[in-house]
């Protein structure tokens, strides 16, 4: 068995480290290297006796694997392939494995070429007058071809490695529902059905990427409207079988979470403060798919608050947009009293929400004219100060240096602009995704499929969709 | 040649396999509520590895959501595995199968209703009423609603009459108006 190694096995690491060096325990210090986030010390045991570590450094992009040890008699057994196996398959959001052999160790040198190590140096007289070839394994690249289709967006992509995406098609349906005021269900659904293998045909059209080429099928399965994410689900499943790859489910708030890993290296631990049409929440990371819930709106959410001041000023679907166009125009006159000034970090939208129909409903009454781009302007102030505020509380508390934004609402330019400044006062790292990416899209899901694919997580053809869910 | 036969157009689901125009293979579930998951897997079991040549597929009108995932699955089979795709109704199928040429399906609230001539064309468009007019237009019982497939008689009336369609276009039949559009 194969496992990480803690301070209790530090005896017989140093032990089997010395049959390496005679200078082992001084010389690599695994004692401290335990306990030293970016090493890596794995020991595999049979019948809870060590016969083997491996040691290495992570460097982020590339792990540096600095010895590995098999006690004489558990030699040719295969432990020392499999040390280097688990290596790569726990580690691999890393790229590559580097590392240094004596050109006269031939069983060495055989194991890593079977592991697919290639020589990419030579290294004059390194070992006491011996040369030592500097051998390098990468990881393929892996390509997800993405599916969204969870509300009035069709959406493929093609993306590289969790981060680059090679094409990506978006067909929107905005300006069929803006005829009705919001999205109509059946009308999505109706028009994913029509579009979808075309949008397929269109995304292939700007790459050279074929479908058999890529490793896996991934597809938004919740949260959604449940007609809408069927037919993404369906034809998901069908490519999945016509081209044998594996299928891979991906929750769509996490997508949008992902958005930030495009072009980007996500590090953690981070804060990610969710900004939708259906959340406003504030999630710490500290790894990859580990969230952990800080705070959440205790009623509406940002982006439905948004459309449903939208909707009380006459600005016509969709209503974020418009509020935020509005408010260009306008100033902060109406200095709306600010929601719950506790020190949790939970939002509150509907207060806020009710202030603005009782102004304009007032106004009516008395027969007196709304300032409609300054009542904008001073919701909209109002809205994302609250999110800063709590941003804010928990950068300061948490310390934690990294923030990310995700979800719709993330288009917002004054929101970006302010979250920006508060990022900046805490010294946080900030990221928010590109425009195109903050609104759905196919790309966010091929993201955030990379590390299921890695961990080998797959959907079934039995992959059903479900209405509601949360990132955790 | 293989055909494979995907009728997903109520909750039932129905897939045949057919070998030159022969039933070689069928998967029936009857009245699954949530259809969405054996849709899949029933055509899997269908197919079962083989290597298909053409793809008939039940439009509607039905239930919208499961037709929906019927047309959808179909034409991106033909798209992927560029094989021919042909379409035929469910009220197509009934009156195929049977003598009866006014035939209707029924769902929870009313009836879709199809008048056919003696060659099974299509006399009049399809529409939908409530069950209160169908009692009205329906005193004499001349249409019928449970018919039995004939399977091979549906192929041969698609083999027959019905041209090869272009996949991405492929789109199902609804019939009933959704509330937007009676407003």
């Amino acid at each position: 068995m194969i496992r990480k190694a803690t301070a209790k096995d530090l005896d017989k690491i140093n032990l089997l480290g010395e049959t390496l060096h005679h200078n082992f325990k001084q010389l690599f210090n695994i004692q401290k290297e335990i306990d030293n986030s970016f090493a890596i010390v794995l020991i595999n045991e049979d019948n809870k006796e060590i016969n083997a570590f491996l040691y290495a450094l992570d460097f982020s992009d590339n792990i540096d694997l600095l010895s590995i040890v098999v006690e004489s008699e558990y030699r040719n057994k295969g432990i020392a392939f499999n040390l280097i196996k688990y290596l790569m398959n726990e580690y691999c959001l890393t790229k590559s494995i580097t590392l240094e052999v004596a050109v006269n160790n031939f069983n060495a040198l055989s194991l890593y070429r079977r592991l697919n190590f290639k020589v990419v140096n030579v290294r004059k007289g390194y070992y006491h007058g011996v040369d030592a070839l500097l051998m390098r394994w990468e990881m393929k690249d892996i390509y997800i071809l993405a599916i969204e289709s969870s509300c009035d967006e069709t959406s493929i992509a093609i993306v590289k490695n969790g981060t680059t995406v090679e094409a990506m098609t978006i067909l929107s349906q905005m300006d069929t529902h803006a005829n009705y005021g919001g999205v109509v269900p059946e009308i999505a659904s109706r028009m994913h059905t029509e579009n979808i293998t075309l949008v397929l045909d269109e995304t292939l059209k700007k790459t050279n990427i074929n479908i058999v080429d890529v490793d896996a099928i991934a597809v938004t399965y919740k949260p959604g409207l449940l007609g809408s994410l069927l037919v993404g689900i369906e034809f998901a499943k069908t490519l999945a079988y016509v081209y044998k790859k594996p299928l891979i489910k991906v929750n769509h708030l996490i997508g949008h979470i992902y958005a930030n890993a495009i072009d980007n290296k996500l590090e953690f631990p981070l804060l990610a403060l969710v900004v939708s049409g259906g959340h406003t929440e504030l999630v710490v990371m500290q790894d990859h798919y580990n969230f952990k819930l800080l705070g959440a709106t205790l009623d509406d959410a940002i982006g439905e608050a948004y459309d449903k001041v939208a909707r009380v000023l006459n600005i016509p679907y969709p209503g974020g947009p418009g509020i935020e166009k509005k408010a260009l125009e306008g100033k902060d006159t109406y200095k709306l009293p600010r929601p719950v000034l506790d020190e949790t970090y939970n939002f509150s939208y509907s207060g806020l929400k009710s202030q603005i129909i009782n102004i304009v409903h007032n106004a009516k009454q008395r027969n007196e004219l709304i300032r409609e781009a300054d009542l904008a302007c001073s919701f909209q102030q109002a809205a994302v100060d609250e999110l800063v505020r709590k941003l804010g509380l928990a950068l300061q508390n948490t310390g934690i240096k990294n923030v990310i934004v995700a979800g719709g609402v993330s288009a917002n330019k004054y929101l970006r602009q302010e979250i920006k400044k508060v990022s900046e006062e805490y010294n946080a790292k900030l990221n928010i995704p590109d425009f195109i990416y903050c609104t759905d899209n196919a790309a966010m899901i091929g993201a955030a499929a990379y590390p299921i694919y890695l961990k080998k997580d797959f959907a079934d053809f039995s992959l059903n969709a479900e209405s509601h869910a949360n990132i955790c | 040649m293989k055909t494979l036969f995907i009728d997903t157009h109520f909750r039932d689901i129905l897939i045949v396999l057919y070998e030159d125009g022969k039933v070689v293979d069928k998967c029936e579930v009857i009245n699954k509520k949530n259809n969405s998951e054996f849709i899949f897997p029933s055509i899997l079991k269908v197919i079962d590895g083989k290597k298909i040549n053409q793809i008939i597929v039940v439009t509607g009108p039905g239930s919208f959501t499961g037709v929906r995932l019927g047309v959808t699955i179909a034409k991106t089979f033909a798209y992927t595995l560029n094989i021919p795709i042909k379409t035929i109704t469910a009220l197509e199928c009934l009156a195929v199968s049977s003598e009866h040429k006014k035939v209707a399906i029924d769902d929870e609230n009313g009836y879709y209703i199809g008048y056919f001539g003696p060659n099974n064309n299509l006399l009049e468009p399809y529409r939908y009423v409530d069950k209160e007019t169908f009692a009205k237009i329906n005193v004499d019982n001349e249409i019928v609603t449970n018919i039995k497939y004939n399977l091979e008689a549906i192929y041969n009336f698609v083999d027959k009459y019905k041209v090869e369609e272009i996949c991405h276009l492929v789109k199902p039949i609804y019939v009933k108006k959704i509330g937007v559009e009676n407003d």
